[in-house]
């Protein structure tokens, strides 16, 4: 471990479920704007071979191309930004949602010394920690995807679509899906981020609830014990007197707590 | 040379009628290397005045000087830069990093401040804690007391002038808990670090150098234990 942010594959490997559904959403924004753009030069790609074909002429083909071009990547584009809007929502949400879990684990980390900027940091290069995975993943399904409509389109709607090419690869497809899923993480990194750098205020207040919170889980497996023990008082006096000569709290709680092991109380718990 | 040095810290809950006074006008002062235990019923401010010590509460009056700062002067990035290299924290819950080993843990705060970890000191601090086999093993295959060593390294490992524990002992059974203070009380006595520690157990408070009682938000100082 070199630096505190070695912690991010560590914890990341660790917390898989937990962030399998922001990677989904990764992996789809991804996918969807490969694929769009890929189809969009697809499009472009065999309207131009179809015009060679037609007329030899390459003045005009390139006139036409072009505004079949910019037509198709106009569109693509309004897509782009829709997909990145959604995208942006729904990674956001999901992050948001496992920052929530995590919060006592930033408070953990603001009391050992980490500055909100360094939790700021930590949180983006997490989220750019899925894109690792999650964009590839992403690519590879929008191509293979352009592949299996261009096939479709070439072999079972035919006609103008004959000229499909089959297993054409857009590099301007990929571009754009990676960039999208860097700047959707990016973006949507954003307000967990600072949701998770807490006030050290905040802090205090989080540590005081989960105390609470184990405190009255605590007095209700006691309180819970306690009528056990009251039913099956007849057959154990023993504890009984244990209990009420104890001398301090603490001491009675725990008497009762070893007292309840021998009463099979693990086995009442499971 | 005082390290600490409190000065009428009030803390007040709510207002008008509802108002509760967690603490009254709370003043001592600590010396360096002086290791200090803070006993009371529970709820009569303990954990509150530690809370203030180490700057994660703020109280509604009165100051704190921690080495001569006023950590309440203090903006929130310079308090955190402060509050790594000067304060070490211990707490009941053992906020272990789940994911990381224990010398991952124990060197974590060191990280956090972009500087190398002490290889000889860490060493050292694994030997004397008894974690030097167990240094490759992650927190949930420890015992109770044994995730407690590691927070206790932790807090030791940045060299802290003043260490806050929080009943360190809390949910440790006797025979650990002795050997827990007793670790504490020989690496603060080594590196002349200060302690105070909130304690339930009067065999714990007994080893300090002092005692400091607090009932109903009011501190009394029960003085030295053994000269």
């Amino acid at each position: 471990m070199k630096s505190y942010l070695s912690l991010i594959p560590i914890s990341a490997k660790v917390h898989k479920q937990q962030n399998r559904m922001t990677l989904l959403c990764i992996v789809f924004a991804v996918f969807l704007v490969t694929a769009v753009f890929s189809m969009a030069e697809m499009g472009v790609r065999m309207e131009a071979g179809r015009l060679i074909g037609k007329h030899g002429s390459q003045a005009l083909q390139s006139l036409f191309s072009s505004t079949m071009a910019q037509t198709l990547f106009g569109a693509a584009a309004v897509l782009f930004l829709l997909i990145l809007l959604a995208g942006v929502l729904m990674i956001s949400s999901s992050m948001n949602s496992t920052v929530t879990q995590r919060t006592k684990f930033f408070g953990m980390m603001r009391c050992i010394g980490m500055s909100r900027q360094q939790i700021i940091r930590f949180v983006r290069l997490e989220a750019l920690n899925w894109c690792k995975t999650a964009v590839p993943i992403g690519v590879l399904l929008g191509v293979v995807a352009t592949w299996g409509l261009c096939w479709a389109l070439r072999f079972l709607v035919g006609e103008e679509f004959s000229d499909m090419p089959l297993f054409g690869v857009s590099i301007i497809g990929m571009i754009c899906g990676i960039l999208l899923g860097v700047v959707t993480v990016l973006l949507a990194a954003q307000s967990p981020a600072k949701r998770a750098a807490i006030d050290l205020i905040d802090i205090n207040r989080i540590i005081k609830e989960q105390l609470s919170e184990s405190a009255k889980a605590i007095n209700n497996e006691i309180r819970a014990m306690l009528k056990e023990q009251k039913k099956t008082r007849k057959y154990n006096e023993s504890i009984q007197s244990k209990v009420v000569y104890g001398q301090g709290k603490r001491t009675r709680t725990s008497q009762i707590l070893n007292d309840l092991s021998t009463f099979d109380f693990f086995e009442s718990i499971l | 040379m005082n390290l600490l040095e409190v000065k009428s810290i009030c803390k007040t809950y709510g207002s008008g009628e509802a108002a509760v006074h967690a603490l009254k006008d709370v003043s001592f002062i600590v010396p360096k290397g002086e290791f200090v235990a803070v006993v009371g019923e529970s709820g009569s401010g303990k954990s509150t005045l530690l809370n203030m010590l180490g700057a994660l509460d703020t109280p509604t009056s009165g100051k704190v000087f921690i080495d001569g700062n006023d950590t309440f002067k203090m903006k929130d990035s310079q308090l955190t830069v402060f509050r790594r290299r000067n304060i070490g924290f211990i707490f009941q819950a053992f906020n272990l990093i789940p994911e990381l080993t224990v010398e991952q843990n124990i060197i974590f705060p060191v990280l956090l401040d972009y500087q190398k970890p002490d290889k000889k000191y860490l060493e050292e601090l694994l030997t004397v804690l008894g974690l030097k086999e167990r240094h490759n093993h992650l927190p949930n295959q420890l015992s109770g007391g044994q995730q407690q060593r590691v927070t206790i390294g932790r807090a030791l490992l940045t060299r802290p002038s003043l260490i806050l524990a929080d009943e360190p002992t809390g949910n440790l059974d006797s025979q650990n808990s002795s050997e827990v203070i007793a670790l504490l009380k020989e690496a603060a006595q080594k590196y002349a670090q200060t302690i105070v520690m909130i304690t339930h157990s009067s065999i714990n408070a007994q080893t300090a150098d002092r005692v400091l009682r607090v009932s109903d938000g009011m501190l009394t100082d029960l003085g030295r234990c053994r000269e």
